[in-house]
């Protein structure tokens, strides 16, 4: 089985000997250039953000990035309920809590008790806005037969028991315009659809026996997330833990984005530890068993660190921080280019008389490179994902994989002379798989026939029961602890958000506002119609400037007029409806605006829905509370212009869904690269013959997860291009083997054990697209090394018997 | 009179006045109300009818000058025009208003258990029959707006007084009261509705 000459191999291997004096260099420069740019120009930033990395929604630009404004503000925030049977003891233990949490250098806030002056800042607030600010209820109400209706109501709250507002500012509001304010501005703000009560200045519930008083915390932007004693969650749980230690009823429930960012983190750090030191722990246990000696095991480990170090500077370069997952998908690098050293290692061992690293690297060359090609063409089809995690692991694995294999080429030919082998390979491994290998290529035609149509059998129901479901829910477990604190959590607030919201677009504020009244006016209706609960706006406490004015017209036209008989059924003279009508003129255009708004404390109530200025557009969210139907939502958004409805959870999942389809139809491609790649080695059909291995294997894979249950999502398809590029390295180098046909296939055999540990370990994170990942590759490359061999030895046979056939000819 | 706050001894005295009070599960009457607004030097003054049922709520029927009905019970206010409309104010989901509207009732329940939770009380007694009990909101919010109250009576609740922070009053004076165990088929129809 000759190959052909190959424009590949033979230009590498001349280009090597013409630059033979400055490899040191060419090995050298890439690297320090490397981490000399990453050092001066890259921040070391860990993201640990899991939300981050989720793939984008197909939005418009803008609105993605205002939605990522919001998200970033809301990503921000905790909840803390403090439980206790008593309610002061509650109360005692959140106030302590709050305290403590406040001491943090990363918190920007710790609210837990409401401003007691609260309620006589809103009666001033409506008290200087009341000819602006008026519900749609009570604007029918004055318009109704000019507004008599209204006075005289006005006149019998006066009277009356109760009213909202004190009657201080009767003289300069007799037709109790703040009252109506006021009363329709508790109704919507304080009105939100939550369980929480306020007592004794806090916001609390109750629930089967047990009060629980809610703490607010906002962490600062910039915080770092990376878990650590210091983190802000990790202070939280220690303050819990102290405070649990003195009180022996007290429940804490968290919940919020940062929560479950540390425990990801914290156990990401973990399982990359486990991981990295588990795969290097065999590694040094491989090399010293099979090389019995110091040499390759220093000059091994040396590459692949170099090779971790480079992966993680070129991800930091490139993309201004590395992703946790990022890291743990990158320990598998550690596994996959130790291939390139072992194979230059066993050839260096078949020929201990050799003293040339040229004819060493010789021998192992064709086989590297196009190892090395193969696996590229693989990570280019996570490379060219529109998602941020896959181009990173892509370009992590790259730069690894490019620089041990930069090692392996310049640097190990020149230690050649000074790693002299000790002992001979061993050989019991070899001798047993390929006992094994012989025994199943041997049998006969017919028996090799029923084998085969047995295997596809097997596979059939498999693949049929392959599952295809990107569901972004199923990609998350959470531990048990946060699962029952939010569930607890989600119970006792009771918010009703349903995880979908709008996001709306506008020129300007003024445009931004109308356009929320116009929605607003829509989904008053559905709340009619029992399809929505309620709904939370900026518009509801802020209207736009249009409608201020329409307010202060329908007062000034109904109302005004009637003050002076009003302003003396309550006893005040003529000279106060001069002072009413002028203070009216004076205020006519002292419109309530979204700065004025925000600054004041009422403003800050409110919430975080007005998202503001974004690209020279403005945006702002509408949140639908107690809503099922979101397909209704949904057409509602499509049929306003300017008007997007988001539901994350459902978008990313479509989007996982169609990077999966758009990934397997990207694998196709890359395997036919890579053929072509080998038929420029080899002739086409050898070529192919080659490359049937690793796809037999990757269909095997597909129909081992419909049986596991494990779905074809964006994770497993990953591993399945993986398998293409990394399974067909076996068939190569064994294809490549002439001589060195037992210490390729020892060769093999470590490089294939290295591999399925590296991603039999990622089987196990708790990350499920780490563990779903690992866990393809692991079943993948298992089969591609059985499948290589067994492959290689039935293209030999049947060339054999070609060449037999045209001798007897 | 808001010297110090009932000890546990006397809280006993407030028990038996509430228990006077809440005899029977109804009381009605007539009352006269004085709004007095010390920034305007001003006072309002209106008359009209009661009821305060310990089960249903409390209706406030103002007859003069202007008038107007309005009904607390435990989940909402509603507040009756003289012209028939009506204003409903549901007190749940909206805690600030849920706090007035549970304080309101706690008053007139004469639950002294939950006056004893909801505010300090001070209670003096000149006499055999004659006593008077001060509250001060213990919830800061409501503090913010209600400075004290104080209930007066002999066999029955006679007189309510309110200190807003303001520094502005609210007074009730009772009159006429009776008694019965439950309510009659007009007074019904304001909680039936």
């Amino acid at each position: 089985m000759m190959p052909k000459k190959n424009i590949l191999t033979d230009n590498f291997i001349n280009l090597w000997d013409k630059t033979r004096r400055f490899h040191v260099l060419i090995w050298l420069s890439p690297h320090l250039l490397l981490v000399f740019l990453a050092i001066v120009f890259c921040p070391l930033v860990i993201n640990t953000d899991f939300y981050s990395i989720l793939p984008e929604s197909n939005a418009p630009e803008e609105v993605r990035l205002a939605e990522a404004k919001m998200s970033s503000e809301n990503n921000s925030g905790m909840f803390v309920l403090v439980g206790h049977e008593d309610f002061n003891k509650a109360v005692l233990i959140a106030r302590d809590l709050a305290e403590s949490v406040a001491e943090h250098p990363q918190v920007d806030s710790s609210t837990f008790e409401i401003d007691a002056g609260m309620y006589s800042q809103m009666q001033d607030f409506m008290f200087e806005h009341r000819y602006h600010l008026q519900n749609d209820s009570t604007l029918a109400l004055i318009k109704e037969d000019g507004g008599q209706p209204f006075a005289e109501n006005a006149l019998a709250t006066v009277y009356s028991p109760f009213s909202f507002s004190s009657l201080a500012h009767i003289a300069e509001d007799p037709f109790l315009l703040t009252d109506a304010g006021l009363r329709g501005y508790l109704n919507s703000v304080l009105k939100n659809g939550t369980k929480m009560t306020l007592k004794d200045n806090v916001l609390t519930s109750e629930k089967d026996g047990i009060s629980y008083v809610l703490l607010s915390i906002k962490s600062k932007s910039g915080a770092s997330s990376l878990s650590s004693k210091d983190h802000i969650v990790a202070w939280i749980y220690s303050e819990q833990k102290r405070l649990e230690s003195s009180n022996d009823e007290v429940v804490f429930y968290n919940s919020g984005v940062p929560f479950h960012s540390f425990e990801s983190s914290s156990n990401a750090q973990r399982e990359i530890t486990i991981i990295a030191t588990a795969s290097m722990l065999l590694v040094i246990l491989m090399l010293i068993l099979v090389f019995r000696s110091i040499g390759p095991l220093v000059l091994t480990l040396s590459a692949i660190i170099l090779g971790v170090v480079v992966a993680f500077v070129a991800t930091l370069f490139i993309f201004g921080e590395v992703h946790m997952l990022t890291l743990a998908f990158g320990t598998s690098l550690i596994g996959i280019s130790i291939d390139y050293t072992l194979h230059f290692f066993t050839a260096r061992y078949s020929r201990p008389e050799c003293h040339d690293g040229r004819t060493i690297l010789h021998i192992v060359i064709a086989g590297v490179w196009l190892g090395l090609l193969s696996t590229l063409i693989s990570y280019s089809v996570l490379l060219a994902a529109p998602f941020g995690l896959l181009r990173q692991m892509a370009v992590f694995s790259i730069a690894g994989l490019l620089s041990v294999f930069s090692t392996v080429v310049f640097i190990y030919p020149k230690t050649v002379s000074r790693v002299r082998p000790t002992h001979s390979l061993p050989k019991r491994p070899v001798e047993i798989f390929s006992g094994a290998i012989n025994s199943l290529t041997s049998i006969s035609r017919k028996k090799k026939i029923i084998l085969l149509i047995c295997v596809t059998a097997a596979a059939v129901p498999g693949l049929m029961n392959l599952n295809f479901d990107n569901d972004i829910r199923g990609l998350y477990t959470m531990s048990k602890h946060l699962q029952d604190s939010e569930r607890v959590a989600f119970d006792v607030l009771d918010l009703g958000s349903s995880g979908w919201y709008f996001i709306l677009e506008g020129d300007s504020e003024e445009a931004l506002l109308q356009k929320e009244e116009v929605l607003s006016a829509v989904l008053d209706k559905a709340i009619e119609s029992g399809k929505l609960g309620s709904f939370m706006c900026t518009s509801n406490y802020l209207p736009s400037t249009k409608r201020q004015s329409e307010v202060y017209e329908v007062i000034s036209k109904n109302l005004m007029p009637k003050a002076g008989s009003q302003l003396e059924l309550l006893g005040f003279g003529p000279e106060y409806e001069v002072r009413l009508l002028e203070d009216m003129k004076e205020q006519k255009n002292t419109y309530l605006t979204i700065d004025s708004y925000q600054n004041h404390p009422i403003g800050k109530m409110t919430g975080s829905f007005w998202i503001g200025n974004v690209e020279d557009k403005y945006y702002s969210a509408v949140l639908p509370l107690h809503a099922e139907d979101s397909g209704y939502f949904s057409e509602l958004a499509g049929s306003m212009e300017g008007v997007f409805f988001i539901n994350k959870t459902a978008e990313i999942s479509e989007t996982l869904g169609s990077l999966t389809l758009s990934r397997l139809k990207f694998l196709l491609l890359a395997y036919f690269v890579i053929v072509f790649f080998l038929s420029l080695r080899y002739k086409p059909v050898l070529a192919l013959k080659i490359s049937r291995g690793p796809l037999a294997a990757g269909v095997l894979t597909c129909a081992l997860l419909g049986y596991t249950g494990v779905p074809l999502n964006l994770f497993s398809v990953m591993g399945l291009v993986l398998i293409i590029g990394i399974g067909i390295d076996y068939s190569i180098f064994l294809t490549e083997s002439k001589e060195e046909g037992s210490s390729t296939m020892l060769a093999v055999i470590l490089s294939s054990l290295t591999t399925i540990f590296a991603f039999g370990v990622l089987s196990f994170s708790s990350f499920q697209p780490v563990s779903t990942f690992g866990f393809t590759l692991l079943f993948g490359i298992i089969l591609s090394f059985i499948i290589a061999p067994i492959n290689t030895a039935f293209i030999r046979s049947s060339r054999e018997n070609k060449d037999k056939a045209i001798c007897e000819r | 009179m808001y010297g110090e706050a009932v000890s546990e001894d006397e809280k006993d005295g407030v028990r038996n006045v509430c228990e006077k009070i809440i005899k029977n599960n109804v009381m009605r009457g007539n009352f006269k109300q004085v709004k007095e607004i010390k920034s305007l030097s001003r006072s309002f003054t209106g008359h009209g009818v009661f009821v305060i049922s310990q089960d249903d709520g409390i209706v406030w029927n103002v007859v003069k000058p202007f008038p107007s009905i309005m009904i607390v019970t435990d989940n909402e206010i509603i507040q009756l025009s003289a012209s028939g409309k009506s204003s409903v104010i549901e007190s749940d989901g909206n805690p600030i208003f849920k706090q007035f509207a549970n304080t309101f009732r706690t008053v007139f329940s004469g639950n002294a258990e939950s006056l004893f939770s909801l505010f300090e009380v001070y209670f003096d007694s000149h006499s055999e029959n004659i006593w008077q009990i001060g509250l001060v909101p213990k919830d800061s919010i409501i503090h913010s707006v209600i400075s004290s109250i104080e209930l007066s009576g002999n066999e029955s609740l006679d007189r309510f007084v309110m200190t807003e922070s303001t520094g502005d009053t609210l007074l009730y004076e009772f009159s006429d009261q009776t008694f019965s165990m439950e309510l009659n088929d007009a007074e019904k129809k304001y909680f039936n509705r």
